[in-house]
This record gives structure tokens, sequence and C-alpha cells, in this order.
């Protein structure tokens, strides 16, 4: 009994801290804050798309390392599988949407070695020192 | 004056074609089922993993989709064969493929798409048979050649256009769009059709003298001729040497030329299409005039110099204007694969059976060709990918050379002009 009051407390006093988050910026619905990430398109620096998100790779501590992305190509021919390095993902409001972008060139991207899962060397990271 | 002369002689040489009966029904049925096919072909991968599919499981109902289309291809072929309704079977096939589009569109969960996709598979192992079926009760075998030429051509026109209108249609409104304009597209493909006039569409296609309920000729016979055994492994041969072909080099040229990659696939993609869609008709009398083993030779010969040229050539603008080489393999592999079938079953009757065999065997080489060609290019790199490529078009190419023999029957046609002014 004592616990549940514990933790009726905590919610109450949590709350009053979550709700001050939305009030300061433009009133969004709750679902636009969360970003479902599979199928989703990835864009460059100067809008360009890249691809879409196919698979996210996460550490053994469940921690997420990269975004899979499929770039480049014609309607599916051609296209190749580059990992994004969490890191290089940006994560910019797009109306009521979030938009998905990188700031590397898009050459650079698509260039980028293919991924392989059993290679953590093939995520693409211009920043991890060679 | 020499204008009016010269539209004269255009006027007649179409008109003239006009006679032939049911052209513009079966150009139409071509077209906008071609169309209709073109949505499954490029959308559903793009499709499937907007909606938030894994890849695992757009590879698993793809996967069935191709192993329904091997598995269905033979029966496909045996049922057009017996029935003498092939319009009605062929609409419904039409209208199954519709079914398949709009269960796409309205539900993209697992179930439904893989029920869809399936679908697709079993309708297109009715639809390609039933046109050739239905292309030879109407135009008979004279004019076999140049009437499946046209097949080709407008089946070439249908799914550029369709592509074209399709990716519009996908980027300006949804992906989902594209497969309601699949569905609709049955509308005038079923029109096309019935527009056909029903009385040839239930003619016998056997050559055979005897008023026998087709098809008379025994299965085993079929298997056993050894023509069609050489031919089914030409077409092995000539899906293995092609089918990874593009997808090798365009892997390669998007890892080299970043953005600019999308444009030049595009064009990889569109040359071969455009000279299908001119060509095609001309083939199909040359095939008529001068024998069906020339254009295969030379046909089957464009694969081995592709693959060699593609190994050896390293800007890949140098090599758009090698994939014409691509649109002679598709424009002469396109009409010779339908017309040799008709030749080597003239006497049993069983024409879409055979198809429905060959069909197998084309789906079987390609299918191999991607998973090989796949393997020795991580293995060993892509020239390695692309030599083993043009090896087996070598070989493809030495087994139409020596073992193919000439299938045509009767006297050549059309001897009045010169082979080159035969369009």
């Amino acid at each position: 009994m004592r616990r549940r009051g514990l933790v009726a407390l905590a919610v109450l006093l949590a709350a009053p801290a979550q709700a001050q988050g939305p009030a300061q910026g433009p009133a969004q619905p709750p679902s636009a804050r969360l970003v479902p990430l599979m199928g989703k398109r990835l864009f460059g620096p100067a809008g360009e798309e890249l691809g879409r998100v196919v698979d996210i790779i996460a550490d053994a501590a469940g921690q997420p390392v990269a975004a899979v992305v499929d770039v480049g190509g014609f309607m599916g021919i051609g296209s190749r599988r580059v990992a994004m390095a969490w890191s290089l993902l940006r994560w910019k409001p797009h109306g009521e949407f979030v938009r998905l972008s990188i700031d590397v060139a898009p050459d650079v991207v698509i260039g980028a070695p293919e991924f392989r899962r059993e290679d953590p060397a093939t995520i693409f990271d211009p920043s991890r020192p060679k | 004056m020499r204008w009016r002369g010269g539209f004269r002689r255009l006027a007649r040489r179409h008109l003239v074609r006009q006679r032939m009966p049911g052209q513009l029904g079966l150009d139409g049925l071509n077209g906008f089922v071609a169309g209709m096919r073109t949505a499954f072909g490029a959308f559903v991968p793009a499709y499937l993993a907007g909606q938030g599919w894994t890849q695992a499981q757009i590879g698993l109902v793809l996967t069935a989709e191709t192993v329904t289309s091997m598995l269905a291809q033979v029966p496909g072929g045996a049922i057009v064969d017996v029935t003498r309704r092939r319009r009605l079977l062929l609409g419904v096939a039409i209208l199954g493929a519709a079914a398949a589009a709009l269960a796409l569109a309205a539900f993209p969960m697992q179930l439904p798409v893989l029920l869809a996709l399936v679908l697709h598979a079993l309708t297109g192992a009715i639809i390609a048979p039933g046109i050739a079926a239905v292309t030879v009760a109407m135009v008979g075998r004279r004019d076999l050649g140049e009437r499946l030429g046209r097949n080709v051509q407008f089946a070439s026109i249908g799914s550029g256009a369709g592509a074209a209108l399709m990716g519009l249609a996908a980027s300006a409104v949804s992906e989902r769009a594209v497969f309601v304009m699949a569905a609709l597209l049955a509308i005038p493909a079923i029109i096309s059709l019935w527009s056909l006039h029903p009385r040839p569409l239930r003619r016998r296609v056997s050559a055979a003298p005897t008023d026998a309920v087709e098809p008379q000729g025994s299965v085993r016979a079929l298997l056993a001729d050894r023509r069609m055994q050489v031919f089914a492994a030409c077409v092995v041969l000539f899906h293995f040497s092609s089918a990874a072909l593009l997808a090798v080099a365009a892997a390669e040229i998007t890892r080299r030329a970043g953005m600019k990659a999308g444009m030049l696939i595009a064009a990889f993609v569109i040359i071969p299409q455009v000279l299908v869609a001119v060509a095609s008709p001309w083939v199909g009398r040359l095939a008529e005039r001068i024998g069906r083993r020339p254009l295969l030779v030379v046909g089957f010969a464009s694969l081995p110099l592709r693959a060699a040229l593609f190994a050896l050539v390293d800007d890949p603008y140098l090599l758009v204007p090698v994939q014409l080489l691509e649109g002679v393999a598709a424009a002469v592999f396109g009409v010779m694969l339908p017309l040799v079938a008709a030749d080597l079953t003239r006497e049993s009757g069983r024409f879409t059976l055979s198809l429905g065999m060959l069909g197998l065997a084309g789906t079987l080489g390609a299918a191999l060709s991607t998973t090989v060609a796949g393997l020795i290019a991580t293995g060993f790199g892509v020239d390695a990918a692309f030599w083993t490529l043009a090896a087996s078009g070598l070989v493809a190419v030495t087994l139409v050379a020596l073992a193919m023999p000439e299938t045509r029957v009767g006297p050549a046609r059309d001897r009045s002009k010169p082979w080159w002014r035969l369009s």
C-alpha cells in the first residue's frame, strides 16, 4: 500500500514537469512527437530525398547505433543499403511531423560502403577516426 | 507530288495491314495488360517499405509470388490449351489481376498482400499464354510473326507509358494510387478483349488435318521433341546470362555516380524499351522472311557482347548506347519465344502448354541468374560477375548456332521487298 502511494505521488510530481515541454512550443498533437522510423524518408542537406529507412541497428545494450537506409537507384533498380551512424541523423520539425535528414553530401552518402551486419566498420560515420 | 505519293503509300501500307482481323483489339489488350503488370513489378517493394514493412517481410511475400509464378506456368499453359472459351478465361484472369491490385491498395497487411501477390502470379500464368492463344486464333499461323511482333511492340509501349504515369502518380498522389490505376486499366483491357470477334477465338489452333478436339499430341511427345529441349535450354541460358546484368551494373553505377546514377539507370531501362517498341514488328516480319534461326543467333550473340562490354568499359555514360544491345536481345527474344513455340506445336496443338514450359524455364534461369551473379559480385567483384554472365551468354549463342534448327514451316513470305524495307 505504501509503495503504491509513493508511485502515485511520483506521478503527480512528474506530471506538471512533463506538461511544461509542449506548452512552450506551438501546440502539437501528442502523436506527432512519436516518430515511426520504418519506411521513413531520409533527406539530404539541400532537401533532396536520399531514400527510406529499412532497418534500425542497436548495440547489445539496446542503444540505437545506426539507421539502414536504401539509397539511390531508379525505381528500385541499383539501390544500395547504407547504415547511417545514429549521431549523423538530424531530427527537424516539419509541419506537424518530424523530418529526418543528414548533413552529408548525397554523393558521399550514396557512395558509402554497403552495410553488412557482420562488419561494424561498414556503418557510415565520417566523424569516426580511421 | 512526291509527298502525296509518299502519303498514299503510307496509308496503303497501314490500311492493308489493318485487314488482319482484330488488330486494334489485340494492340489494346497487349498495351493495357502490360501497363497493369508494371504496377506489380516495380512499385510493390517501394509501397510496402513506405508502409513500414521490414525487408524480411517484403522479401517473404515477393518470394511467395515468384515461387507461385514458377509453379503456375505449366498448369496455366495447360488450362489455356484445353479450353476454347479463351476470351472468358482471359477476361477472368484480367479481373483477378485487377482484384489483386485493389487488395494491395486497400489492405497493406501481411496476409492480404501475400494473397494478392499469389493471385497476381496465378493470373499472370494464364494471361501470358492466353494472349498468345488469342493471337494465334485471331490471325492464324500465316501472319503470326508480324502480329507477335506487334504484340511485343504494344506491350513495350504499355509498360513504358504505364511506368511513367504510375511513377508520376506515386510522387504526386501516393504509392497506393499506383495500384488503383492498375485496377482501372483492367477496364480498357477487357473492352479491347471483348472487341475481338468471338468466332475465330474458338477455333482450333493446331494445324493438324483432323477435326479432333485439341490438343491431340501427347505431352510426352512434346517433352521428347529434341527441338523443344534445345530451345528450352536456350531460354534458360538466355535469362541466366541477361536477368542479373542490369541489377549488378546499376548497383555499381550508383556507388560511383551517386545522385546522377538515377538518371543513368533510367536511361539504361528506357533505351531498350524504346528499341523494342520500334523494332519488334520488323523483327516479326523478318522472321517470316529469312527464318527464325538467323534472328535467334543475332539476338543471342548480343548477350555475351553486352556483358563483356559492361566488364570492359568503366565510364557509365559510354555504357548507355551499349544498352541498345539489350533492346536487340529483348525484341528478338520477345517475338521468337512465342513464334518458335507455335512452330514446334503446329501439329500437336499444345501451343500454350509449351509456352508454359518455356515460361518455367525462363523464370528458373532468371532466378538462378540473380542469385549466382549476386554471390559472385559480392565475393569476387562486379567484373567477375559480368564475365560469368558473358560466358553463359557465349554458351547460349553457341547452343543456338550449333543445335537449334530452323523451325519455320512453308516458304519465305514477302519476297518482293529487300529485307531492310520490311517495315
